[in-house]
């Protein structure tokens, strides 16, 4: 009751109008940022930080956040329309965003995206009122043990994500790895793979990357179709999801926002992995008819609530333990300073206008966000009867800004053309893209954390076994194996039989 | 032996020359000890992994079949690669202005379907969308023209 | 948005006028820093740079450059035209620490030319407060007792902290297990989770750990304590010799740079270094401003330097 109590005091601090503006200005900012490619939150908050300068904290914080879960909002509009990533966790709703639009059904995509994500900020926000204590207690938990078998059992599940031949995703998840290793090794400080390029030494841009393999090689494909303009089909369909749409999606929607808030609170890469996550989830146990890769809606629906649920509950760490989970909080972090509040445990009990304004302006951003995309979305399916001549130079253009954004390297456009021929060539040879991104991801991480657990635990692999969060993770990657395998083996019998 | 699925074939191999890639540039990295390992310990164990699976791939395309290696068309990849290496060299030298349309009218020629002045118009468009937005509005560090 | 209407009215103005050297800055300043937003080096180019705004009427661009251990931005400011619009925030590490570290460099001091110090960040010796170890004399006993097997955390190799580390076991004759992060943040959750029992942290990013009680400040790293936390004590004042570190950041102009432009900056930050609302801003993130002229930080980097290569010689710290 104490929590609901807090809560309606939140809501009458986010409710004044100076908070309102600011939070519609972060939302909007953070729209735009997010449907533009490669321009993140974070180059948008840093550009902002000194605007904040003159404003309280509050309103600051409410800005930057805004900026941060609007982005996550926005990033689903690419990938769906265009088959671009907007944002690093949206990787995952273009495998069947973006055929849905080619089926005519962008609306639909983009109306459930915006709805999956209204629902899953709103529980969220539930979440972050009542559990972020103890939530933020079981983050701390995590040592390089636990998190080296949360990513083993990532990897493995990636094979999920596999539309054919498991061996070969298998082999684009390894490929993804070693990409992903390209860079300065974090605990032995050496440079590996990095041809003595002073750009290597941070490893190959997820930016670039991403958009070589998704972005770039698509327009490359539907160029070499005969019949360009014909990209998206002729009829447009309907605007918004329909009612049985709602009805597919609705657990979906509920299970993505429950692994989004959950692995939201882990630092690096929480809202990331938890679409991941949500979509294999997914693809496992939905009733038929699965039509998952080719379109279906809740292939949409839970990558995009659980991405923004996870955005949400990312803010938990920060908040009330003062540790950001990704560089964006490090950001606000660094905004809250300026401002003079260390931001940790103490901020919940001695600056409760500014946790509990934080807390109900998140809900009130989201429903602002809403408000904001579904009038759009008519404007966005309206632009893919754009004829596609039109249509994917601009495509270019944002790929290659967009890229150029992130650390203001030129070299990284060089990048984006040397691993969009490599996105090419393995397109050709239908090996998919989605397992070698997130190979690309956890496989470094995974790594980092092994060796780190090794040397923390003097060499004793034990560890990983006696830790139970840990056994746990590596208990279930071996269910995982196993479901996997199975099948495969089933099938290889069938088609030994047939001959 | 005949090759009857020759994507598996190809990609296949692609797996197993970039796995023996990774492995000869590990070896300069040591592979120290289960306490403190090496640089080169992880990246060796997954090109070897990388490696066989490869392998496996190639060899099932012997047994299994499957589709033919799609036809190659020239142009749009080419064409598309060329005008991003484009791109980064116009904005090194001369600004956003210049690269933006030095994509665009390269990038243009990947399609058959363009038409010259819908493009000279699309160039105008974008570089006005992309000074408005990225420079004007979003306040990022790029510069337009050339430098004096 | 309002730094570009801000340009574009100066600019007009000053189209009027004949371009001179005493009417620097005539176009925007750019300022490049090697590291990713948020950090110290981020932060403190956004204050001063705001504050430079409003003295001379002319934006001032933070381009973050971050990655390839500093060089790329390192390398550029160095590179840049020496004419007072390319400007660079480093910090310690990058000048005297990395120079010590690599063969080949993409820029060296001589290539710089100093405008001065402008904030200094103090660092601690913390310990998960679930461990034993009470006081730096606990510590450095419970080394002794197991060269090798206490672990310290820090936020990556070749960092300041890495060498506070290497510096008090070379002092006293003991020897830690270095445990690198990627970054300050991670290395303070783990720290907090109980993963390692020591790390050297920020104090900004272990202060409010300590008031939650998951942490315990054993000592300060510079010669002298915090201003923000008198109560902690110096390693020095523990029995660990000559220790002296913080996390400092500096700002740069390319060498050749006119000296009346440079005197022009330095005399500029100064002021606003001095100025209560900065020193404030600058508090909160627990940082101090240290203004100083060029020949100061000139001093200060070379002696640095020096200590910086002996250690990393001694301790054989190597980037591979």
């Amino acid at each position: 009751m104490e929590t609901l109590g807090n809560l309606a005091f939140g809501l009458g601090v986010a409710l004044t109008w100076q908070h309102l503006i600011y939070c519609f200005v972060g939302c909007f900012l953070g729209t735009l940022v997010g449907v533009l490619p490669g321009i993140g939150p974070v180059a948008t908050v840093a550009m902002l930080l000194p605007f904040t300068f003159g404003l309280g904290p509050a309103p600051a914080l409410i800005m930057l956040a805004g900026i941060y879960y609007g982005a996550q909002y926005g990033g689903s509009t690419t990938a769906i329309l265009v088959n671009i990533p907007g944002e690093s966790s949206s990787v995952i709703t273009t495998l069947d965003g973006h055929q849905m639009a080619r089926r005519g059904r962008a609306g639909p995509a983009l109306g459930i995206a915006a709805i999956g994500s209204f629902i899953a900020g709103c529980i969220a926000t539930l979440v972050v009122a009542f559990f972020a204590p103890p939530l933020a207690e079981l983050a701390l938990k995590f040592g390089p043990a636990e998190y080296f078998s949360l990513m083993v059992f990532g990897l493995i599940a990636a094979v999920v994500l596999a539309r054919g031949s498991v061996i070969k995703a298998i082999a684009m998840v390894c490929f993804g790895i070693l990409l992903g290793l390209v860079g300065t090794d974090v605990n032995s400080g050496t440079i590996r793979f990095g041809f003595g390029q002073p750009e290597l030494t941070d490893g190959i841009g997820f930016v670039a990357l991403a958009m070589a393999f998704f972005g770039i090689t698509d327009v490359v494909a539907n160029l070499e179709h005969k019949d360009k303009s014909d990209v998206y089909g002729e009829r447009l369909g309907r605007v918004l999801p329909s009612w049985e749409d709602m009805r597919v999606s609705f657990w979906s929607i509920m299970r993505g926002t429950a692994l989004g808030s959950i692995l939201g609170i882990l630092p690096g890469g929480g809202a990331l992995l938890a679409s991941f996550a949500a979509y294999m989830f997914e693809k496992k146990i939905a009733k038929p008819p699965r039509t998952f890769g080719e379109g279906d809606i809740r292939g949409v629906a839970a990558p995009e609530s659980a991405n923004n649920a996870g955005a949400q509950t990312s803010f938990i760490p920060m908040l009330t333990l003062g540790i950001p989970s990704n560089p964006t909080m490090a950001l606000m972090i660094g905004a809250l300073m300026i401002q003079g509040i260390a931001p940790g445990p103490q901020v919940m009990t001695e600056r409760p206008e500014l946790f509990w304004g934080l807390v109900a302006s998140m809900w009130v951003g989201n429903l602002m966000l809403l408000v904001l995309n579904l009038p759009l979305i008519g404007l966005w399916v309206k632009l893919l009867a754009v004829p596609y001549r039109l249509l994917y130079p601009a495509i270019f253009v944002f790929c290659c800004i967009g890229v150029f954004t992130v650390d203001a390297k030129i070299f990284d456009i060089y990048m984006l053309a040397g691993l969009s021929a490599v996105a090419y060539v393995l397109f050709k040879l239908d090996c998919e893209p989605a397992p070698l991104i997130l190979g690309f991801i956890l496989g470094p991480m995974m790594e980092e954390q092994m060796r780190r657990a090794m040397m923390i635990n003097f060499g004793d692999v034990t560890i990983f076994l006696s830790r139970p969060i840990s056994a746990a993770f590596l208990i279930a990657a071996a269910v995982m194996m196993l479901l996997i395998a199975l099948p495969a083996l089933r099938a290889k019998r069938e088609v030994a039989m047939q001959e | 032996m005949r090759i009857r699925s020759p994507k598996d074939f190809w990609a296949g191999l692609f797996f197993i020359a970039v796995a023996l890639g990774f492995i000869g540039l590990s070896r300069q990295y040591g592979t120290g000890n289960m306490h403190r390992m090496g640089p080169g310990l992880f990246p060796t164990l997954v090109s070897v992994l990388l490696a066989s699976l490869g392998l496996i791939i190639s060899a099932r395309a012997f047994v299994v079949d499957g589709p033919p290696v799609p036809r190659f068309h020239a142009r749009p990849i080419i064409v598309s690669l060329a005008a991003i290496a484009l791109f980064g060299m116009a904005l090194a030298q001369f600004g956003l202005i210049a690269a933006v349309a030095a994509l665009v009218l390269a990038g243009a020629v990947a399609s058959r379907e363009s038409r010259p002045l819908e493009t000279l118009g699309l160039v105008i468009a974008l570089i006005a969308f992309s000074a408005l937005v990225f420079v004007w509005l979003l306040g990022l560090p790029i510069r337009l023209w050339p430098d004096a | 948005m309002r730094l570009v209407l801000t340009a574009v009215v100066s600019g007009l103005v000053l189209l009027a006028q004949p371009a001179q050297s005493q009417t620097y800055p005539t176009k925007p300043i750019h300022i490049l820093v090697p590291y990713a937003p948020g950090g110290i080096a981020d932060i403190a180019s956004r204050i001063v740079g705001a504050k430079l705004t409003e003295a001379w009427g002319q934006p001032v661009v933070v381009e973050n450059r971050p990655g390839g251990n500093a060089f790329i931005a390192m390398g550029a400011g160095a590179k840049a035209a020496p004419d007072g619009y390319t400007l660079t925030m480093a910090t310690v590490g990058d000048v005297a620490i990395t120079p010590a570290l690599f063969k080949e460099m993409p820029y060296k001091w001589d290539d710089f030319a100093p405008i001065g110090t402008i904030s200094d960040a103090p660092m601690v010796w913390a310990a998960n407060a679930n461990t034993p170890y009470k006081t730096v004399a606990d510590m450095l006993a419970g080394a002794k007792a197991q060269p090798g097997r206490l672990s310290v955390g820090s936020p990556g190799n070749g960092s300041i902290n890495q060498i506070v580390l290497e510096w008090t076991a070379l002092n006293t004759g003991t020897q830690f297990q270095h445990i690198p992060y990627k970054g300050g943040a991670p290395a303070a959750a783990a720290l907090a989770g109980g993963d390692i029992p020591f790390a050297i942290l920020a104090s900004s990013s272990a202060g409010p750990q300590v008031k939650a009680g998951r942490l315990r400040v054993l000592a300060v790293t510079g010669a002298r304590p915090s201003k923000f936390n008198p109560e902690w004590p110096t390693l020095q004042s523990q029995g660990v010799k000559d220790v002296d570190a913080s996390n400092w950041t500096l700002l740069l102009a390319p060498k050749g740079t006119p000296k009346a432009i440079v005197d022009k900056l330095q005399a500029e930050v100064a002021k606003i270094l001095a100025m209560p609302d900065v020193k404030e801003r600058f508090a909160g993130g627990g940082v101090e401003t240290i203004p100083s002229t060029g020949a100061e930080l000139d001093a200060r980097v070379r002696k640095t330097a020096q200590q910086m290569a002996v250690i990393v010689e001694k301790a054989k710290i190597k980037p591979d």
